[in-house]
């Protein structure tokens, strides 16, 4: 006959041995809400560092995890990741800081704009065409140990200054391999002027000016070294009656160039038969602009072309972008 | 809690309502524990593992696409967990050296679970268990599930998990006296 219920030893067992209640609520609503806060100051510690990191960075993986447009090229590959974050999305997660964390922060921002001005005020002081390290030295030695330095060694900073064009004439033989700027744009912006940026230089020795700052009490040492001859990018202003706008032209980044922007919108446009993004800007009370992005089929180049409103309307900007697309 | 009034909960707790996933909580907190304490024979590993089996579930929500009971879900989650666990401990058996242990080289933890847990003879059973093993013989024999909801839980075919069943139910009996010839037998009402 057929055991109507063969594993019963097993049961049996198991049944026996009395199951302790638990109670984890708590604890487990404790580590949900403590993950959260970690967030919170992971996001507070991004918005802190958005200045450098635009600075040093070109504002790439701080943006992670917001709205986002991606562009193909004529293959269908991705060429162009751009995520949104708009001030005032910055703001929200600022104001829901614990009070102390607000005031932190506010704080470091002051100073970042304080270092801001330094290096603008290093950078006027080169002669065009030449370049200098800077090393700061860090105020929080355990803080410094968590910021990770993508581009150079740990607290230096690189600026150039670029040479001016007044012509696409002067300018050509420089870039000329690379791409072609047009003179004019729509009949009325005539090509103003153009700088040069190359990418930035490595020929620092850190742990010498690391020396120097120690040895002499300083805050930052300022080294000028020998400027890199790798194109980074150009960016030429066009000017008419109405005002200017401006045109860049930078080596987009291998494979998904990823980046970000603070506008208040963000749209998916063509140019031609590129896919490219528009975003507007506007903050306070000053006139919105708009600002057209696209990497060029065919090349590795990425372009941009951004005017106020009051100069060029949205349409205006595309078919400009779209003759700077075409030049030849 | 029915499976509307589970989905109900979970979409409120996506759209940002955390004080409902209390109520999740109060739901599945003790049969869970339940599960991972019969798995891993202690009660201390159980209550980390229920803890790390709630929170982790609550991280990846979004991952939660509804193809799958909420129930077979969280249950899954659990019987990773514990197979992790007992995959560590087995470990520690074969490379003491990576594992604490007392001066004489004996893991005297692992020594105590399973004889605390359940003792003689059942201990000998449970040992050779695998985790698969383990979840079956809880869930079939305990819980008294179905094999449908097993299957979806160990992403298995129902028909492959009642073989394997029979087999674990032979390997009991080579350990366990009590119940000599049953599995020979061939328990088709199992």
């Amino acid at each position: 006959m057929m055991d109507p219920n063969p594993f019963k030893p097993i049961q049996e067992m198991l049944i026996a041995k009395p199951v302790p209640k638990v109670d984890v609520k708590e604890k487990v609503m404790a580590a949900i809400m403590a993950k959260k806060m970690e967030e919170k100051k992971i996001m507070k510690k991004k918005i802190g560092l958005l200045l450098i990191a635009s600075m040093l960075v070109g504002a790439s993986s701080v943006w992670a995890g917001m709205k986002m447009i991606e562009l193909k090229n004529e293959k269908g590959e991705v060429v162009l990741t751009m995520s949104q974050y708009t001030d005032e999305e910055q703001q929200k997660v600022v104001q829901e800081l614990p009070q102390e964390e607000q005031v932190k922060l506010a704080a470091e921002e002051k100073e970042l704009e304080r270092k801001s001005e330094i290096m603008t005020n290093i950078m006027n002081s080169l002669k065009p065409g030449t370049t200098a390290a800077v090393y700061w030295v860090p105020k929080n030695e355990e803080e410094n140990k968590n910021i990770v330095w993508a581009k150079h060694a740990p607290n230096i900073t690189v600026v150039s200054n670029p040479v001016t064009y007044t012509s696409w004439k002067d300018m050509q033989p420089v870039v000329g391999k690379m791409f072609t700027l047009p003179t004019e744009l729509g009949g009325t912006f005539k090509f103003h002027e153009g700088d040069v940026y190359y990418e930035d230089s490595d020929k620092y020795d850190a742990e010498a000016m690391k020396e120097e700052a120690k040895r002499d009490k300083k805050e930052y040492v300022v080294k000028e070294i020998p400027s890199s001859d790798k194109f980074d990018y150009a960016t030429v202003s066009y000017r008419s009656e109405k005002g200017s706008i401006r045109a860049e032209v930078r080596m987009a980044e291998e494979g998904n160039a990823l980046t970000g922007t603070n506008a208040q919108v963000m749209e998916k446009v063509m140019v031609g038969s590129n896919e490219a993004v528009l975003t507007t800007h506007k903050s306070g009370n000053d006139d919105a602009f708009n600002w057209v992005i696209w990497i060029k089929n065919g090349t590795k180049l990425e372009y941009s072309l951004r005017a106020s409103e009051k100069v060029a309307s949205k349409e205006e900007l595309l078919k400009l972008a779209k003759q700077l697309n075409e030049t030849k | 809690m029915n499976k509307i009034e589970i989905e109900q909960l979970l979409e409120e707790i996506k759209a940002g309502a955390l004080e409902q996933y209390e109520v999740i909580i109060d739901h599945y907190q003790q049969p869970i524990f339940t599960y991972c304490y019969h798995m891993l024979g202690h009660r201390q590993d159980a209550e980390d593992a229920v803890q790390e089996v709630l929170f982790r579930a609550y991280e990846c929500l979004d991952q939660y696409s509804y193809s799958l009971s909420f129930s077979a879900w969280i249950y899954r989650i659990a019987f990773n967990h514990c197979a992790n666990v007992l995959k560590r401990r087995k470990l520690s058996r074969f490379l003491p050296f990576l594992f604490n242990r007392d001066e004489d080289g004996r893991n005297y933890v692992e020594e105590q679970i399973d004889r605390n847990y359940l003792g003689e003879p059942f201990d000998r059973i449970w040992k050779r268990l695998t985790a698969e093993e383990r979840t079956l013989m809880i869930l079939r024999v305990l819980e008294e599930k179905e094999y449908d909801e097993i299957a979806a839980l160990l992403d298995k075919k129902p028909a492959a998990l009642r073989k394997q069943f029979e087999r674990a139910l032979k390997k009991c009996k080579r350990y366990m006296p009590a119940m000599g010839g049953m599995a020979d037998d061939g328990p088709k009402s199992v």
